[in-house]
């Protein structure tokens, strides 16, 4: 019996010192490594990324998970991306095991079940912390498939600096800037006041006002009036066009026909930063992109000071503002995969990290408790730009009811294809209008303000 | 269970019994203890060979999967390198072509003779209408090159009382701000130049845009343009190691060709800009056993390769931190790699004319994780171990089966020998040798048995002797007895507490009566009478 047992015992001895030196005792837990597609801070310098290598060094390296950032851009070409990659297009990139996106992705992707339901990863307890209704914007199918982390909301941007001068000339005040019939009539000044800075160039009138989503612009517009944007959402959803949109387009038509409004393609920033137009109504996230100096075309730069408030509203309107910001998507892999991914998700929506993040990109934190320490946060930080967009913020929280936009199928469609029309025809317009004022005709702006409205009409339907 | 099973079953069982029955008259049959000893030594010495194997397996001897990571990573680089290189001779042709065609449009329509960029300084409006002209050219350089980027710069500015006009360049940067994928989208935007550019071919202007360039930014900008270069314009060109772009996330590597005039004036440069993230969606990883392998581009300089410099592939799990350089430790097979946050194994090869700022060749490297290496090598060294220690087990257990019924029957056979009536039973041991001596003794039992009984006139000599030992006395049957016993004569005095002499005595009374004349002679008839079986008649 002895001898049965030395004779077991040295097998096991022996195999155990083989096994060792084959390495099996050097052999740590495999780091996981998971790439990344988001939007914060687009072509500029990421706060997010700085956010993400805190993540790496600390927790990250403790649990053997390392987020590899592979493409910072914004929600558009990550919507065409996915979709790309999901139907295997070919020259598609391969989807990233996270990415970031507004609901409306999901729901065009051809099967929805390529992406994990936080459920499975997150307790009650962990999804109760959260804002209710940012959580219910990323409920699709009745699963979670859309992880909220930050959000943002639209705020007006005034470029101080440049509006102070005009201000000096012609009496225009900020407050004005509350309503929107009080922005336009404000645009229409300006534009002809600047035409008239230079008396020998005719015609040179610079925008006032910027709208980075004019698609929004309209659907707030007639729902804070009480009438509905979109119409037979049953059946594929479409613009109502009620009197309310009529309501809204005039006001909006005639400063742009006028000259005071922007309505080249892409956002705010241009503009902004080249001094061709000063006010801007656009993301809060959008603070990131702009600088805090204006560049002339002699290359003269001029520091300036760029302001916050909430968004206009219309006269006799309710106080409604969009509620924006895309979240985080994880594509599903193994369970070790995804459950790496939750882990990531809930250490950037702790309140400490969530704050740290947000306040950087101009973002709203997500949980009851950040905000809770949202204020005491933003009123200790240096920048002024940041600090009024924080005060404006907290304002809009406090006065306005956010809008989230409905979940349409064709919302992305209706949204490109309404943005596209409305900025052409509109600009189509303003060029008649100028070219017959040019001509030394008398033209009745009305009538090119209702052309533009039964074409853009036309065009959608 | 069925009854066509319950059917199936004695079948079943008379198969089984009846191969049992055959292995066991296999193993009946005579072999010779020679070959069995054969079997029984090769069982042990394949043992043997098993355990040195895993040994030799152990300690790595039999490398298979250097061998093949090897060929893996020489394939990838071959294919990767064939594809790098077209992709930066399509570069390298192109930027000449657009640093010729620049020349040829300034020249023409930009400047008068004598030849003199400085010409353009604080001339807005002819900067400007420059930049707008040259859009189409760059942006078509960039599209055919699917260059994530192109930009022309001169050595003029556009405002000299500007601040920082001594670093200040005019130019044209155009960038494709959005790459999602090989196919690039038609997202271009203005990084550097006159906003009027983008308003006028309906573009963009970056988040970071800048009306010119900053040649802080481009530490090659002056040495490249400067008139001591003086090398042929195919070999002015230089792959800039990668810069990060200022204020955005971004880092990229350039081409950067000179734009020289035809007297020989210096213009500026031109160039093509390949992005981090362009050469990552270009260049993703390869799945391999091994790990994931990944493609890098970047400068080598004594013994290290220069990644802060130059551009990583996608990287999967590989992850190789892009800042840090990595020292070459060159082996025979593959090269090994590392930095202070982590080791990898691959093969490189510089790159035919391509050189930085510095003159440092550039190369390209595959790279795959050691950890992730070396975790698929213990694998596979664990599975062989696995497979040779399971040969070995079993090989030990043939050998203690086969050196059991090597030995079993043996001492079958001996035990067999030892009794009485060996030669009436047919009991073969398998054991050809046992067989024989059994055989043998069978034989010469049987031809002893063939003679008959014992002769008569034996026979009544035994009769006789029995007879007259009743008619010894009570202390010498004693004496006798003993001697049966196997007793010595010098024994006997003191087991039957008498002398010597008495018991000579006894023994010439002995003799007498029973006929005999020695000792000897009384000793064969007590080993006949035993022989015989009738040494208990004298003891009645």
């Amino acid at each position: 019996m002895n001898k049965k047992r030395t004779l077991y015992m040295a097998v096991i001895t022996a195999v155990m010192v083989l096994a060792g030196c084959t390495g099996f005792a050097k052999k740590g837990k495999k780091q996981i490594v998971l790439t990344l597609w988001h939007v914060y801070g687009g072509q500029t310098d990421s706060p997010l990324n700085k956010t993400i290598d805190n993540f790496n060094e600390t927790v990250g390296k403790e649990e053997g998970i390392r987020i590899n950032v592979t493409s910072v851009t914004n929600t558009n070409t990550i919507h065409e991306a996915v979709i790309a990659a999901a139907k295997n297009e070919p020259g598609a990139a391969e989807l990233p095991d996270i990415f970031v996106s507004y609901p409306k992705t999901v729901l065009s992707l051809p099967d929805k079940d390529i992406l994990v339901d936080y459920k499975d990863y997150f307790t009650e307890d962990e999804l109760n912390e959260l804002i209710p209704a940012f959580v219910q914007e990323g409920i699709i199918d009745g699963k979670l498939m859309v992880f909220p982390v930050a959000k943002s909301t639209e705020i007006l941007f005034v470029n101080r600096t440049l509006f102070e001068r005009f201000s000096k000339e012609t009496g225009a005040k900020e407050e004005d800037l509350d309503t929107w019939e009080g922005l336009f009539n404000m645009a229409k000044v300006y534009e002809k006041w600047t035409d008239d800075l230079t008396p020998d160039i005719v015609g040179d009138g610079k925008n006032f006002f910027v709208h980075d989503y004019h698609f929004n612009y309209f659907q707030i517009g007639c729902e804070s009036l009480g009438e509905h944007f979109f119409t037979d959402e049953a059946g594929g959803g479409k613009l109502a066009f009620g009197d309310k949109f009529r309501k809204i387009w005039e006001p909006y038509a005639d400063a742009a026909i006028s000259g005071g409004v922007w309505l080249r393609d892409g956002y705010a920033t241009e503009p902004l930063r080249t001094g061709k137009a000063i006010v801007s109504v656009a993301s809060s996230a959008s603070v990131l992109y702009y600088e805090d100096i204006v560049t002339y075309e002699n290359n003269i730069s001029e520091p300036i000071e760029v302001v916050s408030y909430p968004v206009p509203v219309f006269e006799g309107g309710k106080k409604m503002v969009m509620q924006r910001g895309a979240g985080f998507c994880t594509v599903k892999s193994t369970t070790e995969r995804e459950r790496a991914a939750a882990l990531f998700l809930k250490w950037l929506t702790k309140p400490e990290n969530n704050i740290d993040f947000v306040v950087k990109a101009g973002y709203m934190p997500v949980t009851e408790k950040a905000f809770e320490q949202l204020s005491e946060v933003a009123e200790k930080i240096d920048s002024t730009k940041y600090r009024s967009l924080y005060e404006a913020i907290s304002k809009t929280k406090e006065e306005y009811t956010f809008y989230v936009a409905p979940q349409l199928a064709n919302y992305l469609d209706l949204e490109m294809h309404f943005e596209k029309n409305v900025r052409l025809e509109l600009s189509r317009e303003e060029e008649e209008y100028k070219e017959a004022l040019q001509n030394g005709e008398q033209p009745d702006k009305e009538t090119y303000v209702e052309d533009a409205y039964n074409n853009i009409k036309q065009a959608m339907q | 269970m069925t009854e066509k099973e319950d059917k199936n079953r004695p079948e079943t069982i008379r198969q089984k019994l009846s191969l049992y029955e055959i292995l066991r008259g296999i193993n009946r049959q005579s072999r010779s203890m020679r070959s069995k000893l054969m079997v029984y030594l090769c069982c042990l010495v394949l043992s043997g060979t098993g355990i040195l194997l895993m040994m030799l397996v152990a300690s790595g001897v039999f490398s298979e999967s250097g061998r093949q990571i090897e060929q893996n990573l020489q394939v990838h680089l071959q294919n990767q390198k064939r594809d790098i290189k077209e992709r930066m001779d399509l570069f390298t042709i192109n930027g000449i072509d657009l640093s010729k065609r620049l020349t040829t449009y300034i020249e023409r329509e930009v400047l008068s003779y004598p030849y003199d960029i400085k010409e353009l300084e604080n001339d807005e409006a002819g900067l400007r209408t420059m930049q707008e002209n040259m859009y189409l050219l760059l942006e078509g350089k960039m599209h055919v090159t699917r260059a994530s980027g192109v930009y022309a710069v001169f050595d003029t500015t556009v405002n000299t009382s500007a601040p920082n006009a001594k670093h200040s360049r005019s130019g044209v940067y155009l960038r494709l701000a959005n790459i999602s994928g090989n196919v690039l989208e038609d997202d271009v935007f203005l990084f550097r130049g006159n906003p009027d550019v983008a308003m006028q071919n309906k573009i963009q202007i970056h988040n970071r845009w800048n009306m010119e360039f900053d040649t802080e930014d481009m530490y090659w900008f002056d040495d490249q343009i400067s008139t001591n270069n003086t090398k042929s314009p195919t070999e002015k060109y230089l792959w800039i190691n990668r810069v990060h772009l200022k204020d955005t996330w971004e880092n990229s590597m350039f081409l950067s060709v000179p734009v020289i005039g035809s007297e020989g004036g210096r213009y500026g440069i031109c160039g093509l800009e390949i992005s981090g993230l362009l050469f990552r969606l270009s260049y993703p990883k390869f799945e391999s056993r091994y790990g994931d392998m990944v493609t890098i581009i970047a400068p080598v300089d004594q013994g290290k390769l220069l990644l802060s410099k130059g551009l990583s592939g996608s990287q999967g799990n590989s992850y190789i931190n892009e800042n840090d350089d990595l020292f070459i430790d060159t082996g025979k097979v593959y090269n090994v790699y590392f930095n202070s946050q982590g080791k990898y194994i691959g093969v490189q090869q510089t790159i035919d004319g391509a050189y930085d700022s510095e003159g440092r060749q550039w190369a390209v490297a595959v790279l795959v994780s050691y950890s992730s290496f070396e975790a698929k090598e213990s694998y596979e060294k664990a599975m062989m171990i696995v497979i040779l220690t399971v040969f070995s087990l079993i090989m030990f257990l043939i050998s203690f089966v086969i050196s059991r019924q090597f030995v079993k029957p043996i001492e079958r056979g001996i035990e067999n020998l030892k009794t009485d009536d060996f030669y009436k039973n047919d009991s073969r041991t398998g054991i050809a040798e046992i067989d024989i001596l059994a055989e043998f003794l069978r034989n010469k039992e049987e031809k002893y048995k063939s003679k008959g009984p014992v002769p008569s006139e034996i026979e009544e000599m035994f009769d006789r002797f029995i007879e007259n030992s009743k008619s010894l006395t009570t202390s010498e049957r004693n004496i006798l007895r003993y001697y049966i016993e196997g007793r010595e004569i010098a024994e006997l005095p003191d087991l039957l507490c008498i002398s010597l002499n008495t018991v000579r005595k006894h023994n010439r009374n002995i003799y007498t009566k029973l006929g005999v004349s020695s000792k000897d002679e009384l000793q064969i008839y007590i080993d006949l009478l035993i022989c015989c079986g009738r040494i208990h008649e004298i003891l009645e």
